[in-house]
């Protein structure tokens, strides 16, 4: 049986702000339009395909991911398919309720507690309460927002926001669920809850996922096939493993961990999952102080004191430094089973630029985990100085603090 | 439960399907109590409120136009001629101005997935109705007192005036507030025009003075007004002299049926893809 059927479907957005602006610019623009005719040149200069013919078939309980860069028509596709917006051309089909996940905050209203929007949300997808209320314990536990449910929503932090509304799209009764990038907003431990929680739906309850992500670990972990999107048009669907392959070849970026063949170390102790973060769960920026979760996954039964090495190189093949606890004598002790260690680098002194890194793990003459090139460090933005100047091109790849008296 | 569904540029279906509707009451009642607990949350008076606005209002207005501007109230005592007054223009303002802002206001509803959109302004009318019902109980109990206190009152069939008014008034705001509530996802404009326009409106109905107090050619346009209309069928329920012309009524009719046609048609081509303009 299928689940979601599209047939063609474009989406076409003016471009500028046409329509949008007041009644006087739109006189205007009506009465020039009278004028002179617009020649087909500049029509197609004012319209922006933001997906373009897409056609595809998914299969009941498939866990489908779909990636792309920014603006490859990921979130618009996902917008179609909630019937939220219309697409310009073709037609989607589908067979059952779909619960969404789109933006953080959508479907929440900000004075209703916890539990009102529960309920507002479970009969915006066309439940009665008595079905919600059977729900309504698994909801509340797996969001973990546990004696917050009956404050208003507005008083949460955006980490309990993005439970409770994943935890609410998960557990109420729909077919197909849509889950937007929101999850990255949470931390790495609950990310992986939704994953399993996800896997878990489509095997159990035979219900059908799309997922937006830009982790391809998390795509790889929980879909079977997955789609590429470039500039509105659908490049691959298929298994995931190749799709993931077409795009890292496409864009240059590191595999996701659990598909990498070419670790070297015995495995006792693995790198699982990993984080960059700044302090208000924002984009890395340079001169912000950054941090680098890792997930450490132990099969040894005793606690085992480790030497962790993280090395960051520059593009261009040379290293840049090393962050690695010995240095400065700091003990990392890791138990049985999954460990989380946070390193922090105070006011990133890196300008914008992808800086791979490689992560090496040991104890006492023992490899562990060795990778080259195990993930990237991405910087996004500049603001070293406080006047948010930045470095000019060519001046240099490190930020030093220095005054001038 | 499974439906299979079909998306495509015409968007959802035009028709409106009772079944559908019928099987989001809960939906209706989930956004009806949103509304009240919202609305009067982190106030002190709380519902309290609902009583409030229309007795002020009748207060100040009854001994401005009614007292010391001996405008009249057309054989009604004054205190039950304001009240009635405001208590239907209330409504209708409740009805006209939230309708007109809804797309705005329900961004994050509209964003999450589809439901029959038409919901949302269904709840509107329906939350104010519960107000207005609230205020009603108010006006009973005045007109009961003052009853007793030597007025006289023939209840009976012109009873059925005041649901009948009612129903007109929740047309009317529904069906105008769409055509707002559509246009301003263009322009902007609208939404300013719209509060500042229900002031002039005001003092064009006979909310706060009846029709008969002005010179012939005005009070013919006030009553042509099928706002006018409503509120005085509305006091003709609390006891008011029938007077109302045919072709008041007529003009009435018109903006009956056009307005709700009009402003649903606009809506649904609205409600399709606002979301990528608003």
């Amino acid at each position: 049986m299928k689940a979601l059927v599209a047939e063609n479907i474009s989406k076409i957005y003016r471009k500028g702000s046409i329509g949008s602006g007041s009644l006087a610019k739109e006189l205007e623009s009506g009465i020039k339009s009278l004028f002179n005719k617009k020649s087909k040149e500049t029509i197609d200069k004012n319209f922006h395909k933001s997906l373009d013919q897409i056609n595809f078939e998914i299969e009941e309980g498939d866990r489908v991911g779909i990636i792309g860069k920014n603006g490859a028509g990921k979130s618009t596709l996902l917008k179609i398919i909630s019937r939220i917006t219309t697409p310009t051309h073709g037609k989607i089909k589908g067979h059952g309720r779909v619960a969404s996940l789109l933006e953080v905050g959508t479907g929440f209203h900000p004075e209703l507690t916890g539990l009102e929007n529960i309920f507002l949300n479970g009969s915006i997808i066309g439940m009665k309460n008595a079905e919600i209320k059977a729900n309504l314990d698994s909801i509340i536990s797996f969001s973990g927002v546990g004696s917050y449910i009956n404050t208003p929503v507005k008083r949460y932090s955006s980490g309990m926001y993005v439970r409770l509304a994943f935890s609410i799209a998960a557990h109420l009764q729909s077919e197909i669920l849509i889950v937007d990038e929101v999850l990255a907003v949470g931390d790495l431990e609950f990310q992986k809850m939704c994953l399993d929680k996800m896997k878990e739906l489509s095997q159990s309850e035979g219900k059908t996922i799309l997922f937006v992500s830009h982790n391809l670990n998390s795509v790889s972990t929980l879909c079977n096939n997955s789609m590429l999107l470039e500039s509105g048009k659908l490049l691959q669907f298929g298994k995931t493993e190749d799709v993931i392959n077409t795009y890292i070849q496409k864009n240059n970026v590191s595999k996701p961990l659990n598909e990498r063949t070419d670790k070297r170390g015995n495995q006792k102790i693995r790198l699982t999952q990993f984080r960059w973060f700044t302090q208000n769960e924002q984009m890395v920026v340079s001169g912000q102080d950054t941090f680098l979760e890792l997930f450490l996954f132990s099969s040894l039964t005793q606690d085992t004191s480790v030497e962790i090495s993280i090395a960051i190189d520059h593009q261009e093949g040379f290293r840049i430094s090393i962050l690695n606890n010995t240095l400065i004598s700091e003990n990392c002790i890791l138990k049985e089973g999954e460990n989380k260690v946070t390193f922090k680098i105070s006011t990133l002194p890196l300008p914008i630029g992808i800086y791979p890194c490689t992560f090496y793990l040991s104890s006492s003459g023992e490899i562990f985990e060795w990778i080259k090139d195990a993930f990237n460090l991405e910087v996004f933005g500049e603001s070293y100085y406080p006047n948010g100047n930045s470095l000019p091109k060519k001046q240099g790849f490190v930020y030093l603090p220095f005054t001038i008296n | 439960m499974k439906g299979d569904w079909e998306f495509d540029e015409k968007g959802n279906s035009i028709k409106l399907s009772f079944k559908e509707l019928f099987g989001r009451l809960n939906l209706l009642w989930m956004l009806i109590k949103r509304d009240f607990i919202s609305y009067y949350k982190q106030t002190v008076l709380g519902p309290l409120w609902i009583l409030m606005q229309p007795l002020f209002s009748s207060l100040v207005f009854g001994l401005v136009f009614g007292k010391f501007g001996k405008f009249g109230s057309n054989g009604m005592p004054i205190s039950q001629f304001y009240l009635s007054g405001f208590i239907l223009w209330g409504f209708f303002a409740e009805c006209i101005t939230k309708t007109s802002s809804l797309f705005r206001d329900n961004m994050n509803l509209f964003g999450k997935v589809y439901f029959p959109r038409i919901i949302i302004p269904i709840g509107i009318i329906g939350s104010a109705l519960i107000r207005l019902f609230l205020q009603l109980i108010l006006l009973m109990i005045i007109t009961f007192w003052l009853s007793l206190n030597g007025i006289k009152f023939e209840w009976g069939l012109r009873l059925l005036f005041i649901p009948l008014s009612v129903l007109m008034m929740a047309i009317l705001g529904l069906g105008l507030g769409l055509i707002v509530a559509s246009a301003t996802t263009r322009y902007r404009d609208l939404a300013l025009i719209i509060n500042f326009g229900l002031q002039l409106l005001l003092f064009s109905t006979t909310v706060i003075y009846p029709a008969s107090s002005l010179p012939p050619p005005y009070s013919f346009i006030v009553e042509l007004n099928p706002i006018s209309v409503c509120i005085d069928m509305f006091r003709i329920g609390f006891g008011a002299p029938n007077n109302i012309k045919l072709s008041s009524i007529l003009v009435s009719a018109f903006f009956l049926i056009v307005s709700p046609i009009l402003g649903y048609t606009l809506f649904h081509k609205v409600e399709k893809n606002f979301i990528d303009t608003i």
